[in-house]
């Protein structure tokens, strides 16, 4: 081959590979999909700035008001949960986020290891990780996820329903890897600008659903037994997550939203919490009496549905959690030198989507807290 | 591993990249190596078959050969002493000799394929006719399996054998470059039918690096994958949709699937045929050409020039002609012109070899009555045209058509794509009795609107996908006059400028990432040969 | 010999040119069934046993080559 036709080839194959980096990064998923642009706001946030972050299912991403939390006390806290999350996920999220961002605490809500929850179908999964840039990372994620999947299946094979099981996550997929293997077929819905900017939300990640997060259904309280018990694959999760903390003196605390189920779920994450604090994390529950009690929490105002808070709930909760980081972990007493406006512009917007909505000042539900 | 996947474009990477660091004289046992390992990873139980059919063929061509050599020297050496008489005795000696070597090693190849293939067939018919007798016996359905390849490489092992009865060249030495010719792994899911002549030479021959030669390779290649990939696995649905279901469509519609199902299946081989060849190309091999714009035939004889060419052209030199110039159709000739006149008894023998080609091509694609259906369908088409030739000749004449311009040409290719199409509901229908319904059901019911009031955008593809399709497809046809023109394509991008090219190229490439049917549970569809 | 082959040619494909055509064969002017039709006339008329073997592309690309394999089957006999 002579010189001129290798330095053509060369040529030629970095203008392809250019050209099929274009394609991936463009045919992704649905960059209009609220936790794309939720992933996408975090990553556009500047190195070493956020504080902290919170691993969950919907009802984290739900239950989190980040501008709430800046506006209250300063703390940039991001919430990196996306619809039944599994846990087995969480150490690759923790990872991803501590790629960019020194992390002073890591807020874990135990939802996740509960029985509904359990079966990951390939949407619900590939929300997070298609989410997630390219990298080592998401590859460990996917196949941390998978082993999950497979140990799931050899065990409780036999109790998922038929129409789930076209949906379960297939491991030879390797578009579990590579988005754009499913993802190019968008070519018949078309691409959007969000596409091709990548934008965030502008709200840091808070949820702002006009239709649920109004809205109230009158629940109970649920009845907390006191057994806690564990499937030993689903200890194994847990104890899993509890390890990368102390390998890497994480500061993790792990949580229990506030939710109105059946008896036998709150047994399995009494069970988690139990772990927890064996491992001397501190636990908070949500749905102990205290702690509904010490922030009001009220089960027929404060929940969208059984599973998830409305805003007046996700308030509530927000300013707990906050006052509780500050108090322990010390965050919030930094000067706001570094570039807030992106914040300060979030909270307006949440306010005014709050006030809007419930016709009332954000503000009277909060000095409510301050008892 | 299916040709249409990253697990095979791997291993051509592999290979190709084995190929040109080995030396030279090694070059042909890494191909040997590759061919038997992509076989064992396709189908490794069925190995032991395709080394049976090498083993026995590569025994019986050296005995041929010999036989030859040995009948060769001994007259020449005798030349002047034997008499006309004893070397005619001599000849006839050895050819009763060559016969019986040769029919052992038939039955042996051929036998096994059609045992393995068409066992189950029998048996399931004597079975039906036994319990309509009302009795009480039964042939035992057997688990057979039908090796990767195996209706390829047998009939590529038998034309090597007659090739060598023939005397046409010297047998192979060597057993492990015989195994090579019946493996080599392009062709060994979905042919071409190789002549030993034309191929064995190159592949044990060291070929070089050679840049022009290798791009034009991979963009066959490409060229491959996008037929597959935007026009065949797109048309999938749609035409699975009509055919498993057929009882719930009539009319145009019907017809619409099995058109449908012809430009399938013509993009789905001919792609893989495209990415055999690319592949080979790379490696400096020409492997035969099994496509030549079928649908730009003006006569079913002559779409079956273009279509499946090897296999076409393996019946004509060793089922036709044998048949057709034999003894025994000779008589059956003669006799033919005593009772029915000078003009059938010259056809007849060529009428009924061709009758029997078809059949043949017709059964070769499957064991079932729907593709006995579909060999005397072709079978009788082809055999009418010949007999009622003249017929036409006289119609043509009196209607003083014109049979020189483009109008006619068209027409006469419609009329045959028409025709085809009809052929595809025994080739794609579930049954013969499907087959038949459909065909039934195409013609006696007239339903137009189906074309206009946009129903058939229900049935697996939607209009985006139509457009797809549709622009793809006049792409085929652009591509496809060029080529009727004698245009080579490759070299005429690789004439233009850099820029152009390289747009071509990628674009391509972009084309092919974005358009094709692949990826969640839209798997391309195996490739429809590869069963046989 | 030449005069009663042309005649037969002529009869059997009237369109052709068979004086000027060299590659009768490889250009696909003449088809299979021209083939076999012309074997069975040549068997005939020269009293010849042309069989499969014969049937190279070369033995009938044109005219005069037909003529050699003509005399050689007659040689033979």
């Amino acid at each position: 081959m002579k010189k001129k036709q290798i330095l053509q080839f060369i040529i030629f194959m970095t203008l392809g590979l250019v050209m099929v980096c274009t394609l991936f990064y463009l045919f992704e998923k649905n960059e209009n999909d609220l936790a794309a642009r939720s992933w996408n706001g975090f990553y556009s946030e500047e190195e070493n700035t956020i504080d902290g972050i919170i691993v969950g299912t919907s009802m984290a991403t739900w239950a989190w008001v980040a501008p709430l939390a800046w506006h209250e006390r300063g703390v940039r806290l991001y919430s990196l949960s996306t619809d039944e999350q599994p846990m087995a996920a969480t150490i690759g999220v923790i990872e991803e986020a501590r790629k960019t961002q020194n992390l002073q605490v890591i807020i874990i809500d135990v939802h996740g290891i509960r029985t509904s929850a359990r079966l990951r179908t390939v949407n619900k999964i590939r929300n997070l990780t298609d989410s997630m840039h390219y990298s080592i990372n998401q590859i460990r994620t996917v196949n941390r996820i998978v082993k999950y999947s497979k140990d799931y299946e050899a065990i409780y094979g036999d109790t998922i329903p038929e129409e789930k099981r076209s949906k379960l996550i297939e491991p030879s997929d390797f578009s579990n890897y590579l988005g754009f293997l499913n993802y190019h077929a968008r070519w018949e819905s078309g691409l959007s600008e969000a596409d091709f900017t990548k934008e965030s939300t502008g709200i840091k990640g808070a949820f702002t659903s006009r239709k649920k997060m109004f809205h109230a259904e009158k629940l109970e309280p649920p009845y907390i037994p006191k057994e806690a018990n564990l499937e030993p694959l689903f200890q194994e999760v847990i104890q899993e997550v509890i390890d990368y903390g102390k390998e890497n003196q994480l500061n993790m605390v792990f949580v229990e939203l506030p939710s109105s189920l059946p008896e036998e779920e709150y047994i399995q994450m009494n069970a988690a919490l139990q772990m927890a604090e064996d491992a001397d994390f501190p636990t908070i529950n949500f749905n102990s009496d205290t702690i509904s009690n010490e922030i009001s929490i009220d089960y027929a105002t404060d929940l969208y549905n059984k599973n998830h808070v409305n805003s007046r709930g996700a308030v509530k909760i927000t300013s707990y959690l906050t006052k509780y980081v500050c108090e322990h972990y010390g965050l919030g007493n930094e000067p706001k030198s570094k570039d807030s406006t992106s914040w300060d512009q979030s909270w307006e917007d949440y306010k005014a989507f709050f006030e809007q909505g419930w016709e009332m000042p954000i503000e009277s539900v909060l000095s409510n807290l301050q008892k | 591993m299916a040709f249409v996947s990253m697990k095979f474009l791997f291993f051509l990477l592999v290979v190709c990249g084995g190929y040109f660091i080995m030396p030279a004289k090694l070059k042909w046992v890494w191909l040997l190596i590759c061919s038997y390992t992509f076989y064992l990873l396709n189908d490794a139980r069925a190995v032991a078959f395709i080394i049976f059919t090498t083993v026995i063929t590569y025994i019986t061509g050296r005995i041929l050969g010999k036989i030859n050599r040995n009948q060769k020297t001994y007259l020449k050496e005798n030349k002047t002493v034997l008499s006309r008489e004893e070397k005619k005795c001599f000849k006839a000696k050895n050819i009763t000799k060559k016969k019986w070597t040769l029919f052992t090693a038939i039955l042996a190849n051929l036998g096994l394929l059609v045992f393995l293939k068409y066992f189950n067939f029998f048996a399931g018919n004597i079975n039906a006719v036994l319990s309509n007798l009302s009795l009480q016996m039964e042939v035992p359905i057997l688990n057979l399996m039908l090796p990767l390849g195996i209706s390829f490489y047998t009939l590529q092992a038998l034309g090597y054998l007659i090739d060598v009865y023939r005397d046409k060249y010297e047998p192979d030495r060597n057993l492990a470059k015989f195994a090579l010719f019946l493996s080599f792994f392009p062709q060994i899911v979905q042919g071409p039918i190789a002549r030993y002549n034309q191929l064995a030479h190159q592949l044990y021959e060291a070929h070089k690096f050679e840049y022009k030669r290798v791009a034009f390779g991979a963009q066959l290649i490409l060229w491959g994958f996008m037929k597959k990939l935007i026009i065949a696995d797109r048309l999938a649905p749609f035409v699975d949709e009509i055919f498993n279901n057929y009882v719930n469509y009539q009319g145009i519609t019907l017809f619409l699937g099995a058109l449908a199902y012809g430009f399938q299946v013509y993009t789905d081989f001919s792609g893989g045929m495209d990415i055999a060849r690319g592949a080979a190309q790379i490696l400096g091999i020409d492997v035969a050409v099994n496509f030549e714009r079928p649908y730009f035939a003006r006569s079913i004889s002559e779409f079956w020039r273009r279509w499946h060419i090897t296999l076409g052209s393996w019946m004509k030199d060793y089922v036709f002609y044998p048949l057709a110039l034999s003894k025994g159709f000779n008589k059956l000739g003669k006799r033919a012109r005593n009772i029915f006149g000078n003009y059938i008894g010259k056809i007849l023998p060529t009428f009924l070899s061709m009758f029997i080609v078809f059949l043949l091509v017709g059964v070769w694609h499957g064991s079932s009555w729907k593709y006995v259906a579909y060999g005397i369908w072709n079978g009788v088409f082809i055999s009418g045209s010949i007999l009622l030739e003249p017929v036409y000749e006289k119609i043509i004449a009196k209607l003083k058509i014109n049979t020189k311009c483009f109008s006619w040409g068209f027409f006469q290719a419609i009329r045959t794509i028409f025709l085809c199409s009809i052929g595809r509901f025994f080739s794609r229908g579930v049954s013969c009795m499907a087959a038949l319904r459909m065909i039934k059901h195409t013609f006696t019911v007239f339903n137009p609107w189906v074309l206009t009031d946009y129903s058939f955008y229900e049935l697996g593809i939607n209009e985006r996908n139509m457009i797809v399709l549709v622009a793809m497809g006049l792409v085929l046809l652009v591509v496809g006059i060029m080529q009727e023109r004698g245009i080579h394509i490759r070299e005429k991008i690789a004439e233009q400028n850099l820029y152009f090219r390289w747009l071509v190229y990628l674009g391509a490439l972009a084309v092919l990432l974005i358009f094709g049917v692949y990826g969640n549970g839209l798997a391309s569809t195996v490739f429809i040969y590869q069963q046989f | 010999m030449r005069e009663e082959l042309m005649k037969i040619l002529e009869e059997l494909r009237p369109d052709v040119e068979f004086e000027k055509e060299k590659k009768l064969i490889d250009d696909g002017i003449l088809d299979s069934f021209d083939i076999v039709t012309l074997v069975g006339d040549l068997n005939d008329t020269f009293d010849i046993d042309i069989n499969v073997e014969d049937l190279q592309p070369e033995n009938f690309n044109c005219v005069d080559n037909m003529l050699v394999l003509i005399e050689k089957l007659q040689d033979e006999e």
